[in-house]
């Protein structure tokens, strides 16, 4: 049988199914739910970082309108449960324990808070607003320890411990990769590079605010919960061992959400606490955060500071990196945040072939809000180091950077790959894709270009940051929770289908793209095809989307739904037209046998046929629907190549860019517009992580960059998110080299911009500004800092 | 806390309502909570995201900028009035044809502060579509490339 193209199938741009309702104002996010006879949470949230406390919550009991109060007492007291602690995805990387459980998240603080906007109990009343006045009239005393903002205040000698079994604040540490190899590599080098990274901490920072509603019916037990969350069957999974409810008296479902970008995997406290306020008060209950209170205590990413090198011979083959790593958790360790250790070490040598490499990542808490996943994750901070370090070990060395990228890559015949860092990449065409984006700029004209100018006294750079990261997560038994891809696939008897998405959509339009898997497939037209996602009601199971994975493995379920779907079909069309199954052909909707294709049956007959039960064969059961949780055998590496020409005035250290090139490789595209956009809008946020975005605490804990802002020069407090003046044109160019192990050849791509955007933007500034002979940079690089570097004191 | 509220009477999508609101009431949630105008969204609250943004007498404005008691006597018009009976207008459709949503959180307010924005500049160059056009709106999804092709787009087709 072979495929079917029909012209909404994969590969093509077809527009999205899903825009239609929202230019018509038709969205309809968590707080838009029409709620009748709803109550509204309000949550009490510690002012201080670090420091033991009491509530005294009796004149917010007496305001009207408020119907309960809970103190850390109160929820304690109850009778229903006291929420569980949080669990953990896996421990931080292979033969290093879980950590203590003493730094699992717990739902509130009972006597002690360990971050400023950690909660410490809820006001719920008849509206919202009734629920703020009252959050005023509660009194919080609080007895303040000296609070551990950074890494290095949390590891120094006389630190105050946050959790008393934690006496060091270490929650964990361990190696990756051959560290005497790599050592000895070091010693054998002809140049070596060393440089220093800080924590940046950056918000995902999702347009919508987090909300939840919970609804508990009491005759029947059941829990509803509308949540903003990517991962709603793992959701669900969670706040059943937390709530200790059963698994099946909880549904979880997800309207339209405004963005996720990693921060909306697993329940947060409030989250928890919104389902059990439900079950408790038996009543629907609901809560909606403000823009401060979400960046507030949502997670952050990277958290990443220490020390990276790299090593390099006299003829530029690279020999080895190593990085020494602190790991900034926050007070807790969120679920994620342990294995988000090992998946950057996976892929710390890039798209080289380094032959040791090794990493030593030590877990630290300190007294802020947790760092979690964010796109880009570990991959981030991990090649932007290493892509800063190939740039400077190469002029360090004499040598182009771009040919000493082209020297070392991993070479199309050593694949599958298998990385000092420990993982095994599926496919890669490097140098093919690499020199698309060296043709489009015309680079060695630039190089020429960049010397006659610098004698002009302008001063333009070019930077070079080449990327993969961990798409199509992952084969499972890798960590501790499911990690397949579900997809179920059902034919109506009209031949119109239905697809069953375990993943969640919130902009990266898989109504449409899970659509055009099944329409390739089942040769049926997109219109015909409606995807059902984000609700456990609806979808049997589901893992989520997250880790750049439903193209692949959503995308790969449904395709492998698909074929055993037309496999069955293929045997009623046998049986229909006298032949043996393996003798019909299924193209373009229509089956025939091989020999008589004017004997064709179309696919909604057999649709019909199939649902009927009538004149199929004996063994057959009526019904066409498959299901399948697709346990791939490798994750996907996407892969390519961001170039960025900057030019900088050295006068005042502004910057523009003036040129923007990512080529790409994610395997199969299913909708290139929608590959396009992912790279793009990645771009953006790597581009804030380059230039703008950086949550700042003060010295005394206190959460400093909570509303957004519109300026960046010299102020502190809130926090930028890049707007449409700041980003330059993009120019994009695709190469394919399909995944060899998933169903369709695709692999996934949501996060090559925030992983390869900062370390072109860095290295292109630094590339303009180096004949001042500055100290590296450290991102977020404002204009000042540029002005700074060239200006510093005691330069010659 | 009893506060004296006081009238207020506003056209919203050619519908006139009478309300009684405290005067710390924001439009966004008078037009979210009294008039189901859930398509206005509610973003930073700040006045930074621009995706609470309507027209308020033919003037895009970010909603959770003005208190209810100043829109009196104003006409309101949200993305939802743009359509006519379903038939997305030029603007509507360049975004889809462009692919210049994601989420959709932003969208409603963009396209109606590209729709004012058109009104005065029809021939707009990118830079000015970047720096005029989007100058009060956020996008966290799009890397606003797409949305600049559409409005681009759009200004072609008003022409």
């Amino acid at each position: 049988m072979t495929p079917n193209h029909s012209d909404s199938g994969i590969g093509s741009s077809v527009s999205r199914k899903e825009d239609r309702k929202v230019l018509l104002g038709g969205s309809k996010g968590v707080d838009d739910i029409p709620l009748s006879d709803a109550l509204h949470i309000q949550f009490i949230r510690s002012e201080k970082a670090h420091a033991t406390f009491t509530v005294d919550a009796t004149n917010a009991r007496d305001v009207s309108g408020v119907v309960a109060v809970y103190t850390p007492d109160d929820i304690k007291q109850s009778e229903t449960t006291t929420p569980n602690p949080f669990t953990l995805f896996s421990a931080p990387m292979e033969g290093v324990p879980y950590p203590d459980d003493s730094l699992r998240q717990r739902s509130f603080a009972e006597d002690k808070v360990h971050y400023h906007g950690e909660i410490i109990g809820m006001v719920v009343a008849e509206t919202q607003r009734i629920a703020r006045d009252a959050l005023d009239e509660i009194t919080i005393e609080y007895d303040i320890i000296e609070p551990v903002v950074t890494p290095q205040e949390a590891t120094a000698d006389d630190a105050a411990a946050i959790h008393e079994s934690v006496p060091d604040n270490v929650a964990f540490e361990g190696g990756q990769g051959d560290r005497d190899l790599t050592d000895e590599q070091f010693e054998n080098a002809a140049y070596t590079v060393e440089l220093e990274k800080d924590a940046q901490r950056v918000s995902p920072t999702p347009l919508e605010p987090r909300a939840a509603i919970g609804q508990y019916d009491e005759a029947t037990e059941h829990l509803d919960i509308i949540a903003t969350t990517q991962i709603p069957h793992a959701y669900r999974r969670l706040l059943a061992q937390m709530l200790e409810h059963p698994e099946n008296k909880i549904d979880v479902t997800v309207p339209d959400m405004g963005g996720g970008f990693g921060a909306r995997q697993h329940p947060y406290p409030a989250d928890v606490l919104v389902g059990w306020c439900a079950v408790d008060l038996e009543r629907t209950v609901k809560w909606r955060s403000t823009r401060t209170e979400n960046q507030l205590v949502e997670n952050d990413g990277r958290g990443y500071e220490g020390t990276w090198e790299i090593a390099l011979s006299e003829q530029g083959d690279i020999l080895a990196v190593r990085a020494d790593i602190r790991y900034d958790l926050g007070a807790w360790i969120a679920r994620g945040a342990a294995s988000l250790a090992e998946a950057g070490n996976l892929l710390m040598t890039g798209l080289y072939d380094i032959p040791a490499a090794y990493s030593h990542v030590t877990g630290i808490v300190t007294n802020t809000a947790r760092i979690d996943a964010y796109r880009g994750v570990s991959a981030t901070p991990m090649l932007m180091m290493l892509e800063r370090l190939v740039s400077k070990v190469a002029k360090k060395a004499g040598m182009d950077p771009a040919a000493v990228r082209k020297r070392n890559f991993v070479d199309p015949d050593q694949f599958p790959y298998q990385t000092a860092g420990g993982a095994k990449y599926d496919s890669g065409d490097y140098e093919r894709n690499f020199d698309i984006g060296l043709d489009e700029l015309d680079y060695s004209s630039l190089r020429e270009r960049q010397e006659q100018l610098r004698e002009e006294g302008r001063y333009i750079g070019i930077g070079i940051s080449c990327w993969t990261e961990v798409a199509g997560l992952g084969p499972c038994g890798h960590i501790d929770v499911a990690t397949w891809g579900y997809g179920g696939v059902q034919v109506h008897p009209t031949g119109e289908v239905t697809v069953y998405a375990g993943s969640s959509n919130h902009g990266q339009g898989h109504e449409t793209s899970l659509g055009q898997v099944a329409s390739h497939e089942l040769g049926v037209p997109l219109d015909s095809v409606t995807v059902v996602e984000n609700s456990t009601k609806e979808v049997t199971e589901g893992v989520g989307t997250y880790a750049s994975r439903t193209a692949a493995l959503t995308g790969g379920a449904v395709a492998k739904s698909c074929r055993k779907i037309v496999r069955k079909g293929g045997k009623v069309a046998a049986h229909e037209t006298g032949v043996t199954p393996d003798v019909i052909e299924f193209d373009d909707g229509t089956y025939y046998p091989i020999d008589s294709p004017e004997d064709a049956v179309t696919f909604s007959e057999v649709a019909r046929q199939v649902h009927m039960g009538a004149d199929i064969p004996e063994e057959m059961e009526p019904g066409l629907e498959e299901q399948t949780y697709y346990d791939p055998e490798n994750c996907t590496w996407p892969f390519g190549t961001h170039m960025v020409v900057v030019e900088v005035d050295p006068d005042t250290g502004e910057y523009d860019i003036d040129q923007y090139v990512a080529t790409e490789d994610c395997g199969v595209q299913i909708n290139p517009a929608i590959v396009e956009g992912q790279i793009v809008g990645g771009i953006a946020q790597g581009l804030g992580q380059a230039l703008y975005e950086e949550v700042e605490y003060a010295d005394d804990g206190t959460h400093l960059s909570a509303p957004l802002r519109d300026e960046t020069l010299g102020s502190s407090g809130g926090y930028t998110v890049p707007k449409a003046e700041h980003m330059p044109d993009i120019t994009i160019k695709s190469t394919t080299t399909p995944s060899p192990h998933t169903p369709h050849g695709a692999k996934g791509m949501g996060e090559s911009g925030t992983v390869a955007a900062p370390g072109a933007i860095v290295n292109a500034i630094e590339d303009a500004i180096e004949p001042f002979d500055i100290d590296p940079m450290t991102p977020p690089i404002t204009p000042e800092k540029v002005w700074m570097a060239i200006n510093r004191e005691g330069k010659e | 806390m009893t506060v004296e509220k006081e009238e207020v009477t506003v056209t919203v999508n050619g519908e006139s309502h009478v309300v009684s609101v405290e005067p710390r009431e924001l439009l966004s949630q008078t037009l979210r909570e009294r008039m189901g105008c859930t398509e206005i969204n509610i973003g930073c609250e700040s006045a930074i995201c621009g995706a609470c943004t309507v027209q308020s007498d033919g003037k895009s404005v970010k909603s959770c900028t003005r208190f209810t008691v100043q829109a009196d006597g104003a006409d309101i018009r949200t993305v939802s009035d743009l359509a006519d009976e379903g038939t997305l207008t030029d603007i509507q459709q360049a975004f889809t044809d462009e692919h210049a949503l994601q989420c959709g959180y932003c969208t409603p307010g963009i396209v109606m502060a590209v729709d004012e924005y058109l009104d005065h500049n029809t021939d707009p160059s990118r830079e000015e579509i970047r720096n005029e056009a989007l100058q009060g709106n956020l996008c966290r999804c799009t890397g606003y490339e797409n949305i600049v092709d559409a409005v681009e787009t759009a200004a072609e087709k008003l022409d």
